[in-house]
């Protein structure tokens, strides 16, 4: 705690210089919209799209030009962004996707989902920081509903507002399947970002990061199995991998003390407990 | 209930609400706090393994919105969210500030109960009617994350911040020795922390990041002998002794520190093509110390002794560095098509070795004769290197009519080397080796505008030249298609079909897996004030592979199989001053493990001025296993909450 404090304490530190230099903005000129537009402009007012003042972008900066429009006061010699078109307005700005650097585009727009499907500019911004229509996790189900519906399951993570939802794990910013996880620094997938102590590196490992990941053994969305695990009984998910019938797979088969005929010893993890990796026992018991 | 959260949260919150027009022109400010009771009957541990709510407070809702156009010389924009704590099992704080150009400022935490203990999970006396399994925990992890960003949307704008990740807590373990298993308690603290600084450039055209971080970890378990545990799980008598144990200790301490490096650069190349680069490079290296104590009546054929106490002491050490290198580039061909081009390239070695000193006490040969205290000592060393190379490639095609489509594919190598210490060797063979693996994939898709509606159709199959381990397939193929129409003015349809169909058809591995998902979502909404909403979702899975029973050695079949069927109903209702949210579910298995899942909610809300209103929420779960009726449990949530808006 000592070090956060620390850390905060420095970090504080900066800020408070850095405002000392803080710099005053011009004023806007988007008076002349709000005249007639004044409960859109009221609207973005309460967004960050609303510190016309700072700099940020004017009504002008995505609608184009307005003159032609406030002279005729014909709606359609005013650009209204939306679709492709909308999501080059957006791009002017916020050309760079830093987050995710598996991809260069955005599968989502490719399969033309764009940037005002999910985002709303005037509308229920002042409810989400990234100007969401809704919140994340339901905004995603309108459409992904098959996985939805996965986490009305008994076991697997619980869509949890804020706290937990489907850009946790997902940047919906980049490519499809596995390029839409969300990387840490380090180039690993979302589970350890959590799951920190799953991370290792372990001397003895197991599955993760040598012939497999964690969902080759957990269902992340839901499962019918405890541990959200892919099957219901944990000797059955061991011994589809530790049973070398085929020649040169990885996996060695259990010696026959496994008296697996009696449902006592069908709990492979009551004794390799360390399933998920261990420091001090190749056999994973510790 | 974690006071020190709850009353931190509220604090904060109190501070806000006294003073709303200290900061400026535009705030606004929800907050929806409430107290609930949960009353659950049945299986409660199970009903905490799954959902966890409890008694309390809980704050459903706090959002803070400042923006001072005209700036404070401190900050014109503030963001505030809070949601959780108290009764809820999660709880989150997020702050985000920031001053024009001058600096950006993100703060994050999140905190989470972790309760398991499972009925059916590393239970060996689950037959005896004995639950919950020997392996529960009950843990909390707290995440902070915080970063600063100074002079953002300059050319360069140093960044600096801290993450830290706690999980802490007891739970029930089992240590497997001297012929027998253990229960043990311990008490168990991990922490994750990274320091990291770094630099935002934009140089022209290109924009980037370089980061310089430090992370570190250290776990620390005490772990000791459960009460009356000491008769172990085994009731096996070897050779005319029952193994128990008096007393165990175990302390254990793990040090993990990793330097990573990341580096990311997009930027145009020329008017048609974007680039995007990035490079990741993390050294970990890993200590472990580790001291086991054993008292008691104990076996080993290790040793072919027996013995009656143990001190084991293992240290180890691993060195794991990794790199991951990303290059992508978006070509722009025309009007009508445009080529994403991707290169990955990940590179892990790992190189582990432990030295275990092994000191048994007060040691007897199976014949009876005395031998003293015998000390052993054994070095395992292990190492690993693996390398993943992924090619990939997408062509993406304007319309044409009211068509796009999408067609391209992938190759990815996998190139896993693992070295296995004589000494580590239980069962010889199969747990090393030089494995090389190289996955071939194709997909196409298209996608129609049908006017207010849209549909999607996605093919893709993949096929390998080799496996590394059984499950892996040597085929696959899946097929999504998604429909989205409106009809009939109040109506709107939702479907998805989707099948995945794995297999690796060799005679020597036989492995299958199909799965076939079926989803419809309707929604009517006959009035602005009105909707429903319906789902229905059916989904089966089944997976077949043979093994060898290792009692037996004979062939068997493994055979996993997953229906699931969900049916979904809600209404929302808002009438005046009134509003109204409520809506079933049923998730039923008739798979391998059967059970019903069924949820009941209602919220209503009553407006009680213009900024103040009060909700109403009832709650209630109900699980069932048809074979183990001592999982189930039935639970009711009742809460009241009061929103103010500012």
């Amino acid at each position: 705690m000592k070090d956060l404090i620390r850390c905060i304490s420095v970090a504080a530190l900066l800020v408070l210089v850095a405002v000392g230099f803080a710099w005053a903005g011009d004023g806007g000129d988007d008076e002349a919209c709000m005249a007639c537009h004044e409960d859109l402009a009221g609207a973005l007012a309460k967004t960050v799209h609303g510190l016309t003042l700072r700099g940020t972008p004017g009504c002008q900066d995505c609608h184009g030009d307005g003159t032609a429009h406030m002279e005729e006061g014909d709606p359609s010699l005013i650009s209204i962004p939306a679709g492709k078109d909308g999501q080059s307005a957006c791009l002017t700005c916020h050309d760079t996707n830093m987050l995710n650097a598996t991809g260069v585009t955005s599968v989502h727009a490719e399969a033309e989902i764009f940037c005002m499907d999910c985002h709303s500019i005037h509308g229920a911004a002042a409810e989400s920081t990234s100007l969401l229509g809704m919140c994340a996790d339901k905004l995603c189900s309108t459409c992904h509903i098959a996985e939805a519906s996965s986490f009305r399951k008994p076991y697997g993570h619980r869509l949890e507002g804020d706290v937990m939802n489907c850009v946790s794990c997902h940047n919906p910013h980049t490519g499809a399947g596995a390029k839409s996880l969300v990387l840490d620094r380090s180039g690993q997938g979302p589970c350890v970002t959590c799951h920190a102590e799953k991370r290792g590196p372990f001397t003895y490992p197991h599955v993760g990061d040598t012939a497999g990941d964690c969902m080759s053994c957990h269902e992340a969305h839901g499962s019918t199995s405890p541990m959200a695990l892919t099957r219901s009984r944990v000797d059955q998910l061991c011994l589809e991998c530790h049973s070398p019938i085929t020649a040169g797979t990885l996996g060695s088969m259990p010696p026959s003390i496994h008296e697996l005929s009696n449902p006592r010893y069908r709990n492979c993890t009551v004794c390799h407990v360390a399933i998920h990796g261990s420091n001090t026992s190749p056999t994973l018991f510790r | 209930m974690h006071k020190r959260h709850m009353i931190g949260c509220l604090v904060l919150v109190l501070a806000v609400l006294v003073s709303p027009q200290a900061f400026g022109q535009s705030t606004t400010m929800d907050l929806e706090i409430g107290y609930q009771v949960v009353d659950v009957t049945g299986n409660e541990d199970m009903y905490r393994t799954q959902l966890n709510q409890d008694d309390g407070f809980v704050i459903r809702d706090f959002s803070l919105r400042v923006l001072n156009p005209e700036g404070t010389k401190l900050f014109d924009r503030l963001t505030i969210d809070a949601s959780g704590f108290g009764g809820n099992p999660y709880g989150h704080l997020r702050l985000d500030t920031g001053l024009g150009d001058t600096y950006r400022l993100h703060l994050n935490f999140n905190r989470f109960e972790s309760f398991s203990a499972l009925p059916a999970y590393a239970n060996p006396f689950l037959e005896n009617g004995i639950v919950p399994g020997q392996h529960t925990w009950e843990r909390d992890r707290e995440t902070i994350s915080f970063e600063v960003e100074l002079m953002p949307g300059k050319k360069f704008s140093p960044i600096f911040g801290y993450i830290r990740n706690q999980y802490d807590g007891p739970r029930q373990t089992t240590f497997y020795e001297g012929q027998d298993e253990f229960r043990l308690r311990s008490d168990l603290e991990e922490t994750e922390e990274e320091y990291y600084v770094g630099v935002n450039f934009a140089l022209g055209k290109f924009a980037g990041t370089l980061i310089q971080g430090w992370r570190s970890f250290e776990g620390t378990e005490h772990a000791e002998l459960a009460a009356g545990a000491g008769s172990g799980n085994n009731d096996y008598v070897y050779l005319g002794v029952d193994p128990t144990a008096t007393s165990i200790s175990r302390v254990s301490r793990t040090e993990v520190d990793t330097p990573v490096t990341t580096f990311r650069l997009t930027g145009p190349l020329g008017d048609r093509v974007r680039m995007k680069a990035s490079y990741v490079r993390a050294d970990a290296e890993s200590d472990t110390v580790l001291a086991d104590m054993l008292s008691g009546s104990l076996v080993s054929y290790r040793i072919y002794r027996f013995f009656e106490g143990l001190t084991d002491t293992v240290v180890s050490n691993t060195d794991n560095p990794s790199w991951r290198g990303d290059l992508s580039f978006a070509v722009d061909l025309g009007e009508k098509v445009s080529l994403d081009l991707g290169y990955t390239s990940r590179h892990r070695e790992l190189t582990g070795w432990s030295l275990v000193s092994s000191l048994y006490l007060d040691t007897m040969t199976f014949g009876g004769i005395d031998t003293g205290d015998i000390l052993t000592l054994a070095e395992m060393n292990n190492s690993m290197e693996r390398d993943d190379d992924v090619l990939d490639l997408r062509l993406n095609f304007g319309k044409v009519g009211i068509f796009r489509f999408w067609a391209g594919g992938s190759i990815t190598s996998t190139d896993l080397d693992l070295t296995e210490d004589v000494a580590e060797i239980v069962v010889q063979t199969h747990q090393s080796g030089q494995f090389d693996r190289e996955v071939s994939k194709y997909f196409f898709g298209t996608s129609a505008d049908l006017g207010k509606g849209k549909f999607m159709v996605d093919w893709q199959t993949e096929s390998t030249d080799d496996i590394i381990v059984r499950t892996n397939f040597t085929d696959r193929d899946r097929l999504r298609f998604r429909l989205q129409m409106p009809f009939l003015k109040y109506f709107e349809v939702l479907g998805t079909v989707e099948t995945i169909s794995s297999d690796n058809s060799s005679t020597d591995v036989g492995y299958e897996a199909d799965t076939d998902h079926y989803a419809v979502d309707l929604g009517i909404t006959p009035s602005d004030f009105l909707s429903f909403h319906l789902t229905w979702d059916s989904y089966e899975t089944e997976s077949t592979i043979p093994f060898r029973d290792p009692y037996t050695f004979d062939l068997s079949t493994s055979l996993f199989n997953d229906e699931g069927t969900l049916l979904e109903g809600s209404v929302d209702l808002h009438s005046g001053r009134f509003g109204l949210r409520a809506g079933y579910s049923t998730f039923e298995n008739d798979g391998s493990l059967l059970l019903e899942f069924d949820r009941i909610f209602a919220r209503c809300t009553l407006e009680l001025s213009s900024q103040i209103s009060a909700a109403l929420e009832v709650e209630t779960y109900d699980y069932s296993e048809d074979f183990l009726s001592a999982a189930d449990f039935e639970s009711e949530r009742y809460g009241l909450f009061f929103r103010f808006h500012y």
